[in-house]
């Protein structure tokens, strides 16, 4: 099986042919929108980040920043600063150069002008818009894929249909050479031991059981108990009952292959397989983390209930314009409530009118569509923006 | 002569609906799933009410079970009686514990069950 998609100099393929308009601290946040605007291709991406935050906090974000303008979905990118940001815009930009993509610096403190930054931000975002518009398509192979898959919304329809299809498409990406990653470390909570039984060494199980015994550590010091938002009211009105069994139905989706390492927030692996990114279940927050991780497009694996009746997603109202998001939902009352906000439906196999494997056919027919740019999902096609989240950690100043 | 007539042109329809609503019937039959065969609670594809026969469906077997109250899509019922403090055992694993008897066809939810992680107050 084979996709369309635009190859970049460093071997990566990616499905979307973004400019990527990066601001290097929140104080700015206007910049991208206004450089970007009516500009075929250009993104804006502002985020949560200023002169805020400590210690691994900034590690944490510029690491993002850099490998998210590294997502294959990017052709090029324009980075602006003002010179005086905690993080450093000089170093963005030269990893960026590190990873051969296109990329222009440009920062108040050299310029000293707003309306002058903005032209000159247009004038090069435009530039690269040109450029990327001459590229053309080539085909490329399933294995060329790092798919993202995430379940949310979730209900018992989730560990029976939908999450088993997600696995399914996973199995066969990764036994085509590709990379699959998850993430959600509150949602393995009561897992890890299967998670462990399939982590490639000692290490590697050693990492998933530190990640989990974290984010109980940090519930429990905060003096609050688990049981009162995992699983969340809708979760619970679907008929899930304890977080032991959400994690459990909610693995299912990363499919049956070893487990070659857990990633940090918004890292990028080091090989090909499937891959545990440590960080939260909070869909803004994972959205921005797993596109940094380099995925080029997402799976989301939709249960029923409130959550089924978004146009976008679950805590994640805004359209996020890094990587197609292709909404599943095995829950026959939701789809048939909102059949124009789900782009995939498996409920099929509930009705016994389909098997897993069939489902998880169909889903990969969808995914070469969407990857090959012949289809827009219903996520993509969002009007509403927001700046990014980056997951913080540590106190905010 | 006119009743024959009747009785015979009523009847051939009337068998013919009849397999039909057996086979409507047995298609519509309630539906729930056993993921492993460890487990101790089946998962409802369907709405049920008190009484219900539910088709249970476990591998290639399926089972039949009558549930004990009404209980909505998606939820829990036990297959067998999990007594309190016993583990309550989904996809072959524990998903939770009993606080209180359950009885087999009785809903298994968060009024009869709790998570054993994240709390602070267990080892």
């Amino acid at each position: 099986m084979r996709f369309q998609g635009y190859r970049r100099k460093n071997g990566s393929v990616g499905v979307r042919n973004l400019v990527a308009v990066i601001a290097t601290t929140g104080c700015i946040n206007e910049l991208p929108q206004l450089i970007s605007r009516r500009i075929p291709g250009a993104i804006p991406l502002g985020h949560n980040l200023s002169c805020s935050h400590l210690g691994d906090d900034l590690k944490q974000s510029t690491r993002t920043l850099t490998n998210l303008a590294g997502n294959p979905n990017i052709f090029g990118v324009v980075l602006v600063g003002m010179g005086c940001e905690q993080m450093s815009p000089e170093k963005i930009y030269q990893d960026i150069q590190k990873l051969e993509k296109p990329v222009e610096l440009l920062m108040l403190k050299n310029v000293e002008d707003w309306n002058k930054l903005v032209s000159r931000g247009r004038n090069a975002a435009q530039r690269m818009s040109s450029q990327a518009s001459e590229l053309s398509t080539e085909e490329a192979q399933l294995g060329e894929l790092s798919l993202a898959i995430k379940c949310g919304g979730s209900d018992t329809t989730s560990g029976v249909v939908s999450n088993p299809v997600a696995g399914f498409v996973a199995d066969r990406i990764i036994s085509e050479g590709g990379t699959v990653v998850f993430t959600e470390t509150p949602e393995i909570l009561g897992a890890e031991h299967v998670l462990v039984k399939r982590a490639i060494n000692k290490n590697v199980a050693g990492k998933v059981l530190e990640a989990t015994k974290n984010t109980e550590r940090r519930i429990v010091e905060m003096g609050v108990d688990l049981r009162g938002s995992e699983p969340t009211p809708a979760n619970i009105a679907g008929g899930l009952t304890t977080i032991e069994e959400k994690s459990l139905g909610a693995i299912i989706k990363a499919g049956s292959a070893p487990l070659q390492d857990v990633l940090n927030y918004g890292e990028r692996p080091s090989g090909k397989g499937l891959y545990f990114m440590d960080g939260p279940a909070r869909t803004a927050e994972l959205l921005v983390g797993i596109a940094a991780t380099g995925c080029q497009l997402m799976i989301f694996s939709m249960g029923g209930g409130l959550p089924s009746l978004l146009p976008m997603l679950p805590a994640a109202p805004a359209r996020f314009p890094l990587m197609p998001v292709i909404k599943m939902s095995g829950n026959p009352d939701g789809y048939e409530k909102r059949k124009d906000f789900i782009d995939i439906y498996v409920g099929s196999v509930i009705e016994a009118e389909e098997t897993i494997g069939q489902a998880g056919e169909r889903l990969l027919q969808e995914m070469v569509s969407v990857a090959s740019g012949q289809k827009q999902t219903i996520y993509e096609k969002g009007t509403y923006e927001e700046p990014l989240l980056i997951q913080i950690d540590g106190p905010s100043l | 002569m006119r009743s024959r007539c009747l009785s015979r042109s009523m009847a051939r329809p009337f068998s013919v609906q009849t397999n039909d609503i057996n086979k409507r019937e047995e298609s519509k039959m309630k539906k729930a799933i056993v993921i492993d065969l460890k487990d101790n609670v089946a998962t409802l594809l369907a709405d049920v009410d008190a009484n219900d026969v539910v088709h249970v469906m476990m591998g290639d077997k399926t089972n039949e079970t009558k549930v004990q109250e009404s209980i909505q899509f998606g939820h829990k019922f036990a297959m067998k009686t999990i007594n309190k403090g016993q583990n309550v055992v989904k996809y072959g694993e524990v998903i939770g514990q009993a606080t209180q008897d359950i009885g087999e066809g009785q809903h298994v939810h968060v009024h009869n069950v709790e998570s054993l992680r994240g709390r602070g107050d267990l080892a």
